[in-house]
């Protein structure tokens, strides 16, 4: 939970090299540390799950750490280690410059050790007041993934339980098992 | 012994840097946990692990003292349970789990009656309470949450005193997050109990 000295706007952030680049919430800075192996594992698993299921089954653009201006927030610059928007909220492929000023329709966060209870849970927070319909919050070390929705109730999922797309997927069916394998 | 206070002090620093709980012995047992010198702060055993938290910050102490003196109050004017703070549960053998959560409220009929300051109950309490700090990760908060769940606590309250929310945790594995404005309702557990939760962060 640093503070740095003074707050930032999403434009300078945009303005700092790819590779210094961080979140803003509310201004805070927080940058991107690199992230561990089983954290890359479970976003790369889910990721290699999603990918051709959307492409086929609910078009838009899916991908890790894209930058999400959430709308209605001062300051508010979110990428989350995975997001989905539909296709025809986005620009078309080749304008997709630039952080994207609306909130993504399914964000998932996967947890690092790092991660602290009060920074994830106002994160969470920030994506379904922007509108974000379903969030994921990923858990390798307990292998669970914690279904958020906009009535800010969360179903916690286990091994032994199917993930699914509720109304922003549409009937995608994924072994939470698989996430963890 | 030497070596693992030396661990438990640098457990502390990093935790007030805002790092994870600390893992100062693997493979222990409640006769461990009994054997640590008392030093402040909070020491639990999960899964066999004896994991140490460091004396909480001041708004973490003040939300956990007007919960629990909320909850002493509906405990008194009912006679329904027993408030406690901080005591150790024995929630699991073999490996042995002992949790002090920040509040626990357990049915009247269900303390034995000799229960005293030697005495870890070995019981799931009926309702636990969790206030965050800032150096809580949230996978160490779900691990304990879960955990109480499987171990048989019907009601998982989780304060969030910067965000001033509280989040219900029940055994169906569901939650919700209340925020100012909405009420906290006892439910089953405290028939009768209902707070505005913005008198809990007053």
């Amino acid at each position: 939970m640093s503070t740095t000295a003074r707050l930032m706007t999403a434009d300078e952030v945009w303005a700092l090299p790819e590779d210094e680049r961080g979140e803003l919430i509310r201004g805070e800075f927080r940058p991107m540390p690199p992230i561990d192996g089983d954290h890359a594992d479970s976003t790369s698993a889910l990721i290699a799950w999603l990918y051709p299921w959307v492409r086929a089954n609910a078009p838009g653009l899916i991908g890790p750490e894209i930058g999400f201006r959430l709308p209605g927030m001062e300051n508010v610059l979110l990428a989350p280690d995975v997001a989905y928007v539909r296709e025809d909220r986005v620009p078309p492929r080749g304008q997709r410059t630039g952080f994207l000023s609306l909130a993504p329709d399914l964000a998932v966060e996967v947890l690092s050790p790092s991660n602290t209870a009060s920074e994830m849970n106002d994160k969470v927070l920030l994506y379904l007041e922007a509108g974000t319909r379903l969030v994921w919050v990923v858990d390798p070390r307990r292998r669970s993934v914690a279904v958020h929705t906009p009535d800010r109730l969360a179903r916690t999922l286990l091994v032994g339980d199917t993930l699914d797309g509720g109304d922003v997927l549409p009937g995608l069916a994924l072994l939470v098992a698989e996430l963890f394998a | 012994m030497l070596q693992r206070r030396r661990a438990t002090l640098a457990a502390s620093a990093e935790l007030a840097a805002g790092g994870d709980f600390m893992v100062v012995q693997t493979h222990a047992t409640i006769a461990d946990l009994l054997a640590t010198p008392d030093d402040g702060q909070r020491h639990e055993l999960l899964r066999g692990e004896i994991i140490v938290s460091p004396s909480p910050g001041f708004l973490h102490g003040k939300t956990q003292g007007r919960f629990s003196a909320i909850l002493t109050n509906y405990a008194d004017e009912t006679g329904l349970g027993v408030v406690v703070t901080e005591s150790g549960f024995r929630l699991h053998r073999d490996p042995d789990t002992v949790l002090g959560p920040d509040v626990a409220f357990v049915r009247a009929d269900r303390v034995p009656p000799d229960a005293d300051e030697t005495t870890y109950l070995e019981l799931a309490p009926d309702l636990v309470v969790e206030v965050v700090s800032p150096s809580n990760s949230l996978a160490e908060m779900h691990d304990k949450v879960l955990t109480y769940l499987e171990a048989g606590v019907r009601m998982v309250l989780v304060l969030e005193p910067k965000r001033r929310t509280v989040t219900v945790h029940t055994p169906d594995r569901v939650s919700r997050t209340l925020v100012v404005g909405e009420t906290l309702d006892g439910g089953a557990v405290l028939p009768g109990f209902s707070v505005a939760i913005a008198d809990l962060f007053a």
